[in-house]
This record gives C-alpha cells, structure tokens and sequence, in this order.
C-alpha cells in the first residue's frame, strides 16, 4: 500500500498523527526496557565508537533503531561501511555548476550523499578505457 | 466453571471505561446473558450512575467483603433489561478495603450464577487495578487514539502479561473521529494496533450522545438506538459472546463515520 500515504510521507511534513506515532514508537522503548531515553541515546553513540576501531564506516547514514515485531522490540543497525573509492570522492569537492538553481540545491548538507556517489562512479578508471573501445 | 470474567481497564484515566463497561453489559443483557458489573473503583464509584442506578444503592463491594451484608443484598437489579445486576463500589472508603484475594472469592461466588462477569477498573496501576485483575479470565483494554492513551495501555499491556497466567488481552479504541483520521490528525486504527501488537475487539466511534445517556442514567445499548457508539458496542457484545463480526466489513455497509472509519481501517492495512 504506497498510494496516498506512500506518496504524501516523502512531500510533505509528517502529519500529527505520523509525529504522534514516531514519539509513541520511540518513548515505548524506553517504557518497556525500562532505559531512560537519554541513555538509548548514549548507547547509540558507543556502539558506533565500537564499530569505527574496527572498520570505517559511513557515519552519516548510520541508523540504528529500535523496531517493534508483535510485542518485542528489536535493536536493528543499519551501518553503511565506507568504501575506500567513495572516501576519496569524499574528499574532493564535487564539480557541477552547469545548471544554476541545482547547483544551489546541491550546497545543501542534506543532498550531499548523492553526488558523492555519482562522482565516484566518474572517478572509476574503467570508464576512461572503456571509452577508446567504442570508437 | 460458569461465568467469564472481564476486566475492563486502560491505564490512562477518562478514556470511557465505565461508560463502555455500563454498555456492552447492557448490550450483552439485551442478547439474553446473565450480567454482573462489579465496580471496582472503591471511593470513586461511577458505574451506578452511568448505568442510572445511583438511588437504588443499599450495600456495596466493602460490606460484602467486611460481611455486613450477603452477596445478593448488595446487589441492585437493572429492571429495564432481563439479567443485570449492579455490584457497586463504596464512596466513603479507601481502596485497601478491599484485597485481590477478596475480589477472586467474590467472582468464584457469582461464577455458578451468570454468564459474564464485567469489572470496571479504576485508573491507574495501584491497588484498585491490581483488585480488578485478580480474578479476570480476560482483560479488555479500552484506549483512545491519541499518544497518553496508547502509551498507557502499552504499560497495562505489559502488566497484564506479566500476570504470568497469560490472560487473553483484547483491545477497544473509543472515542475514535473519522475525520481526524482521515486528516491525518489522530492515530489510526491500525497505527493503534502497529503500536500495542493486541487483537482488536472493537472500535467505538466519538459520540455526543454518549454524554446524553450518561447525563439520562440510561445506557446507549439499552434502547435499540442508530447512535454509531451505541451499534459499534453492540457488535463488540456479539463478538464477545462468540459472534464473527468482521470489524471492517460490518462497518462498511452502514452509512456516514462508520463507512469512513472503515475505508481508514482498510487503506492502512492493505
């Protein structure tokens, strides 16, 4: 079922009923683990310092949520691990200012995940040599 | 074994517990069972007027447990229906009066005689909860659809179940508004049940006329009233007797709320 409700929740602001049932979700993990919220929070935070000793990780697309299944609730971690090519592209500032009224989309911190991505594929070797083959 | 045992409670205080517990014992009268409500709110009894019987009132819950009076003194007849039977709480004490194992006696006393035994709990999760979940076989939780509501009915929830003696639990959301629902503006019946993972048993829509017949003393269910919180207790009634009554379905085919309220129910869900 993604019709109306699919369609509306990535437009426009949540309702007061999706806010209602997000801060429901949220503080009912807290209730029935019996774990103050600010310590979910701090626990949050140590699990991804554990995981980054080990492994490099994309720190901005980490979630870690808690998730009801019936009446259990899940600890479910969503850690992107970063790849050594898309860190690189990280840190090359991304070059695209042919279209004006983008261009000033794109300074937006929340849609820099996306170019990023796009130049790492440019940033491929293969695509230069496969270039030659076609002609 | 005899008469079930249901506990109608919600944690959070004025959601409609007594009202909805004055009603679907009236409804369940009207289908032809033998009914005992026992109020179990002892120094915030409420039950008797809801149900319109404030003034036949001669003993109540304490003077049976303290043995001042037999059982069937304290007992006030409903004469408008067949088999109904008010079982009020005492105004003047306090709540220890009463203790969980006085409650399980007094239910194992009336069990040989009705068929359903409907207890109003009070508020909260103290003592007069503890009182009213002693001798329940079920437990129906009463919620509205709003976040203080679902978040105490998760508490309730959760304490039913650690009874340890695995009670069926069931779910009522009351006081739901169509409109809002569909607004986005209140919770739906299936974020309700996203939410507290509990079988629904029922959906009473908000209703002026409840206030009518609480202002009257006399329940919705008791006259066949069209009022739509009147007709949706009467299917929860039926369905606690056994009926199969589709909750979606049967509200679809009736007109105005019942037929929005359902088209909500079904959108989410599918």
């Amino acid at each position: 079922m993604t019709s109306l409700l699919g369609r509306f929740k990535g437009r426009r602001e949540p309702t007061s009923a999706e806010i209602a049932k997000e801060r429901l979700k949220l503080v009912l993990v807290s209730d029935r683990s019996d774990l103050a919220p600010e310590k979910l929070h701090e626990m949050q935070t140590a699990i991804i310092d554990v995981i980054k000793r080990y492994i490099r990780i994309d720190e901005m697309e980490v979630q870690i949520k808690f998730e009801q299944r019936d009446r259990k609730n899940y600890l479910v971690a969503d850690i992107p691990l970063q790849r050594e090519r898309a860190y690189e592209a990280l840190a090359a500032p991304p070059e695209s200012s042919d279209e004006g009224e983008e261009a000033e989309e794109s300074e937006l911190p929340e849609a820099s995940a996306e170019p990023e991505e796009e130049a790492t594929v440019e940033a491929q070797p293969e695509d230069d040599e496969a270039e030659p083959e076609k002609e | 074994m005899g008469a079930r045992v249901i506990t109608i409670t919600s944690g959070k205080g004025g959601v409609g517990k007594t009202t909805a517990t004055a009603n679907l014992a009236v409804a369940l009268a009207n289908l032809g069972k033998k009914v005992v409500c026992i109020d179990a709110d002892i120094g915030l009894r409420n039950l008797d007027v809801v149900m319109g019987l404030e003034n036949r009132i001669v003993y109540d819950l304490v003077d049976v447990v303290e043995g001042r009076c037999k059982l069937r003194q304290a007992m006030v007849k409903d004469k408008r229906v067949p088999d109904l039977y008010l079982l009020p709480a005492a105004q003047t004490r306090d709540k220890t009066a009463v203790s969980p194992q006085d409650m399980v006696a007094l239910a194992n006393q009336l069990r040989g005689d009705y068929d359903y035994i409907l207890i109003d709990s009070p508020a909260g999760i103290e003592w007069g909860f503890r009182n009213a979940l002693a001798p329940a076989d079920e437990v129906i939780i009463i919620t509205n659809p709003e976040a203080p509501a679902v978040r105490d009915a998760d508490r309730i929830i959760g304490l039913v179940e650690a009874e340890g003696r695995k009670i069926p639990t069931s779910l009522v959301i009351n006081r739901a508004k169509p409109d809002m629902i569909r607004r986005g503006d209140m919770l739906s019946v299936n974020d309700v049940l996203d939410i507290l993972s509990t079988p629904l048993l029922g959906v009473i829509p908000d209703d002026e006329q409840i206030i009518v017949s609480s202002n009257r003393g006399s329940p919705l269910t008791l006259d066949n009233q069209k009022s739509p919180a009147s007709e949706a207790i009467r299917d929860i009634a039926r369905r606690i007797t056994g009926a199969k009554i589709p909750i979606g379905e049967l509200e679809r085919k009736k007109g105005g709320l019942f037929r929005r309220l359902a088209r909500l129910f079904h959108r989410s869900r599918a």
